[in-house]
């Protein structure tokens, strides 16, 4: 390990989209640090490859457990010294017609989506401040730019995390750091398994590039983000052009 | 909390010369604001610092409002009380 290589941490991080973000983060050389609720195959592999977790760190953690979610990134500032970059990836879907959604469910998405990210946020922070660099990326959603029947608590959560991310760029932009957000449509993965042929059809027919978007674009999106100084404050929608 | 004091005089000098403050000698009773001319992020950096180098966090509870704290030496008495 180089004491030199960058610290990664990303939430949510043992599956999907998080998992790709990990291994590409692993492969460009740096440090990373991850959370999930519990390991998975992957996460345990990961693990027995690096028991030292010299440069693969994970615990379990729910992220509705704020005070969790805070240790976890202060475990990770002594541990390595510092945060480099934060990933704030970790968060749930909730579909359904507002009236008919329980509250419960409506403040687990709250505190999963939004409050969970800004308390790993606030307390990434503190290692970026310190060192006076540091790049964040919100991983919102095109649904905070378009409405979609059935997808009101879902959409609030990720417009949400665009509101955040603009303020807190104007606010931590002069200690050197980046905070920026991308917001993917529809793409290929478990996320629109569920869809029927006509329906993936349909939305590549709408969709200008003519294809879905990959889990390797995201993490392309999210790899430049990180490699530039000169972009803070904004929202990269990657959806082929769905939403223009 | 001698050692206190002197990570937080440490911490004040190293984000002034970072930030390019000329600070005048360092006591307890200078204000952090007007006399020695600390702006609010660079606050919160001290803070920042100050948590990871004493491992606390004396301002998280929100009990100790961060606005109660305007010398050097209430700094020191944050921490100080808070270990």
């Amino acid at each position: 390990m180089s004491p030199e290589a960058p610290v990664a941490l990303i939430s949510g991080g043992s599956r999907g989209f998080g998992q790709a973000l990990v291994e590409a983060r692993l492969a460009a050389g740096d440090i990373v640090a991850t959370y999930s609720r519990s390991p998975g195959a992957w996460v345990e592999r990961r693990r027995a490859e690096d028991p030292s977790g010299d440069r693969f760190y994970w615990e379990a953690v729910d992220g509705r457990d704020l005070a969790a979610v805070r240790k976890f990134a202060m475990n990770v500032i002594r541990r390595y010294g510092r945060i480099d970059t934060l990933v704030n990836n970790a968060g749930t879907g909730i579909e359904g017609l507002l009236t008919m959604t329980p509250e419960k469910d409506i403040s687990a998405a709250l505190t999963l989506n939004l409050e969970s990210a800004i308390v790993l946020t606030r307390a990434s922070l503190k290692g970026m401040l310190s060192a006076r660099r540091g790049s964040i990326i919100n991983i919102s959603s095109v649904n905070a730019v378009l409405g979609h029947n059935g997808l009101s608590v879902y959409s609030a959560t990720k417009a949400a995390l665009i509101g955040f991310t603009k303020s807190l760029a104007r606010e931590v932009g002069p200690q050197g750091i980046s905070v920026n957000a991308i917001a993917p449509g529809f793409f290929d993965s478990d996320m629109v398994e569920h869809l029927s042929d006509a329906q993936r059809a349909r939305i590549i027919r709408r969709t200008p590039m003519r294809r879905l978007c990959s889990i390797e674009d995201l993490v392309a999106t999210v790899g430049f983000l990180i490699s530039t100084r000169s972009i803070t404050g904004q929202t990269l929608v990657v959806d082929g052009g769905f939403s223009c | 909390m001698a050692d206190h004091r002197d990570v937080i005089y440490d911490t004040l000098k190293r984000v002034a010369e970072d930030e390019h403050l000329e600070l005048p000698p360092l006591s307890d009773d200078k204000s952090l604001v007007d006399e020695l001319g600390f702006r609010s992020l660079h606050i919160a950096r001290i803070l920042a610092i100050l948590e990871i180098e004493l491992d606390v966090d004396p301002f998280a509870s929100g009990e100790l409002p961060i606005t109660n704290v305007r010398t050097v030496g209430d700094l020191c008495n944050a921490y100080a009380g808070a270990g």
